[in-house]
């Protein structure tokens, strides 16, 4: 995984290969069988039931017919995630990847970033960072009321002021990698961190679905926590409506 | 302390709740001494805002005194005299170091509603739903101000109370819509809506170089302030043709600069208000759009198009023709107060600007429910109810 952090990478983390979508041929086949079988079905009732089959039939048919469903489309890894599972050697890889302009110096950010104890002050699911040596490290994790997590990560790849990539260790529990880049925004207007965290997620592409649904996919989250990072280093505090220390309303 | 709390869409009440306590070293403790009602409310009272929840304190403009300082404040001390920008900025992040503070990228601490919404989010304000932070607002006893160093003006001698308190939201807002709608001497300059805000932007759009302003509204109260206070011309809309007399005032010409005080429960007459009131109710449109529509028709060619009134959503039968081939430019925002702050002290300390006519109808905190009834229906010509806990 070298040069993941060039600009193109990013297209390929949000765009589906050509092929995603597609039915095969079998696919096909039930997607056909099983809009003729809801038709069928349907013209033998009456009112609001013989409508829904008939609707429900007819997107089947029209599905099979097409051999294109954009739902499975959705659902579907695009060619960076397919590289990242390969190279994991995982069932399967989500990417998520945001970004922030924050205004300070890239060398500034780098090193707070780089020293990994910092990293709970922001990071809102992650309790505590040991640094163990110059490349592994410790992290302990709440990412629910009462869940408790812990593993250890090593860095990957890495260059000062620019770069940071990291992973979860072979024998650790759970199954994610990642890389934070640091650039110059343009004009001296700060610098632009992307953040982007992979992980094989437990239950699945559906799994994921729903947890971004209730924003607790990864993206969203390191988002939040991005945006948390650009208060911390541009005004001094995390921003909160709490009227007394500890009682912030409302928010994720 | 006792606070004004939001129940539910048209349900007030005030209660008994904790004091608030400093939270971050950059905050300051304000005792409220005046805090006044605004037109914006009305529409986190009439629940055209959502994200608002039982309990939620409402109020944003507010005049006090400072009882606590946070351990990073410079410059202010226990005891000050001090107002507060509704719209709270960080200072530092990039819109603020451009003076933009209404577009401050760190003040909202829940980002998520306006960043769907609006595609990025938005500044926190006080006392204005979960969307813009979900700040306790300033009708209470006290109230925790972020950002102090940022958002807190200490009010000079020789200003009165009564003066100071809408320094802190409706003076720098009429002031700046005067100030985006790039007002140049000799040119007229049409108000819509005749409420505090509208006052300001008419009194401001002189102190900026209009030779005439007119102002329009239905209110004979609200009209005569605004020939006696603000020095305006004014229009009856129930009683002429606006866009004919407008027409008909300026030679033909138009217009050369109008602002819109009015916002997203405008009120017209006839089909369009049947039209823009079924599709609200029926939730096909959020906003009633009659008085920005009328603004866009009546601006002249080359003019500027100044909106000041609330909007939160999507509006149906936007005139984007009228704007395009009349080569308008369309200026909006939420007030930057804390760039004008200094510069509105210096007018009233000159005589040249009196908000203090705003203040219709003082009264105690206990009486805040009915205060924000008789504003919300007009009644007593209130123009602002000012509470004083």
């Amino acid at each position: 995984m070298t040069d993941t952090w060039q600009d193109d990478s990013l297209v390929a983390m949000r765009s589906k290969p050509a092929s995603a979508g597609r039915l095969s041929g079998r696919e096909r086949t039930f997607s056909i069988l099983g809009g003729c079988l809801c038709v069928g079905l349907g013209m033998r009732r009456h009112g609001i039931g013989r409508l829904a089959h008939l609707v429900v039939g007819g997107m089947l048919l029209s599905r099979g017919a097409a051999g294109y469903c954009s739902a499975k489309k959705a659902l579907s890894a695009n060619s960076y995630e397919q590289d990242m599972a390969d190279a994991h050697d995982w069932k399967s890889a989500k990417v998520t990847s945001r970004s922030v302009t924050i205004d300070k110096p890239r060398e500034e950010i780098y090193r707070f970033w780089r020293d990994f104890t910092n990293l709970a002050q922001f990071m809102k699911h992650i309790e505590r960072v040991d640094v163990i040596d110059a490349r592994r490290s410790h992290w302990v994790a709440s990412p629910a009321p009462g869940k408790h997590l812990e593993w250890d990560a090593e860095i990957t790849d890495e260059r000062e002021n620019e770069y940071i990539a990291w992973q979860t260790e072979e024998n650790s529990d759970i199954h994610q990698a990642g890389w934070v880049s640091f650039r110059d925004a343009p004009r001296g207007r700060g610098t632009v961190i992307q953040a982007v965290f992979a992980y094989e997620p437990p239950a699945g592409y559906a799994g994921h679905a729903v947890a971004k649904l209730l924003g607790r996919d990864p993206g969203t989250q390191t988002g939040d926590d991005l945006r948390r990072l650009k208060q911390l280093l541009e005004i001094g505090e995390i921003t909160t409506n709490a009227a007394r220390p500890g009682a912030q309303r409302g928010g994720r | 302390m006792r606070a004004l709390t939001w129940q539910g869409t048209d349900k007030l009440s005030v209660e008994t709740i904790p004091d608030p306590e400093i939270v971050n070293p950059r905050d300051v403790i304000v005792r409220v001494t005046m805090s006044s009602v605004c037109g914006s409310d009305l529409h986190l009272l009439n629940g055209y805002v959502p994200t608002m929840k039982p309990g939620d304190i409402l109020g944003h403009e507010f005049l006090g005194e400072i009882v606590e300082v946070g351990s990073a404040v410079s410059g202010l001390a226990r005891g000050d005299r001090v107002i507060t920008v509704s719209i709270i900025g960080c200072g530092h992040c990039e819109p603020c170091q451009r003076q933009e503070f209404s577009c401050c990228d760190n003040s909202n601490p829940n980002p998520a509603t306006t960043e769907a919404l609006y595609g990025y989010p938005c500044a926190g304000i006080f006392g204005y739903s979960h969307a813009f932070g979900g700040y306790a607002g300033s009708h209470a006893t006290y109230v925790r101000v972020p950002f102090a160093d940022v958002n807190v003006f200490k009010v000079p001698e020789g200003v009165r109370d009564e003066q100071a308190l809408f320094v802190s939201d409706a003076v720098p807002t009429g002031y700046y819509g005067a100030d985006i709608a790039d007002i140049e001497p000799g040119d007229t300059v049409a108000v819509w809506g005749c409420g505090g805000v509208g006052q300001m932007a008419m009194r401001s759009a002189y102190l900026l170089g209009a030779e005439r302003v007119i102002g329009i509204d239905r209110f004979a109260d609200r009209l005569a302030l605004a020939k006696d206070k603000a020095g305006a011309e004014v229009l009856d809309y129930t009683q002429v043709d606006v866009h004919e007399a407008l027409v008909e005032l300026t030679g033909g010409r138009g217009p050369d600069r109008c602002i819109d005080c009015v916002g997203l429960e405008a009120h017209t007459q006839g089909v369009e208000q049947l039209y823009d009131a079924t599709k609200q109710k029926l939730f096909m449109q959020t906003e009633r759009g009659a008085a920005l529509r009328q603004a866009i028709r009546a601006c002249r060619k080359g003019g500027t198009v100044s909106v000041l009134g609330v909007y939160a959503g999507l509006m149906d039968k936007f005139p984007m023709g009228a704007i395009v081939n009349k080569a308008l430019s369309v200026r909006s925002g939420q007030q930057p107060g804390q760039r004008y702050v200094a510069r509105i002290f210096e007018h009233i300390q000159k005589g040249e600007l009196d908000p203090s006519y705003l203040l219709t109808h003082p009264m105690s905190l206990e009486e805040s429910p009915q205060g924000y009834t008789m504003f919300r229906d007009k009644e007593q010509a209130c123009l602002r109810a000012v509470f004083m806990p």
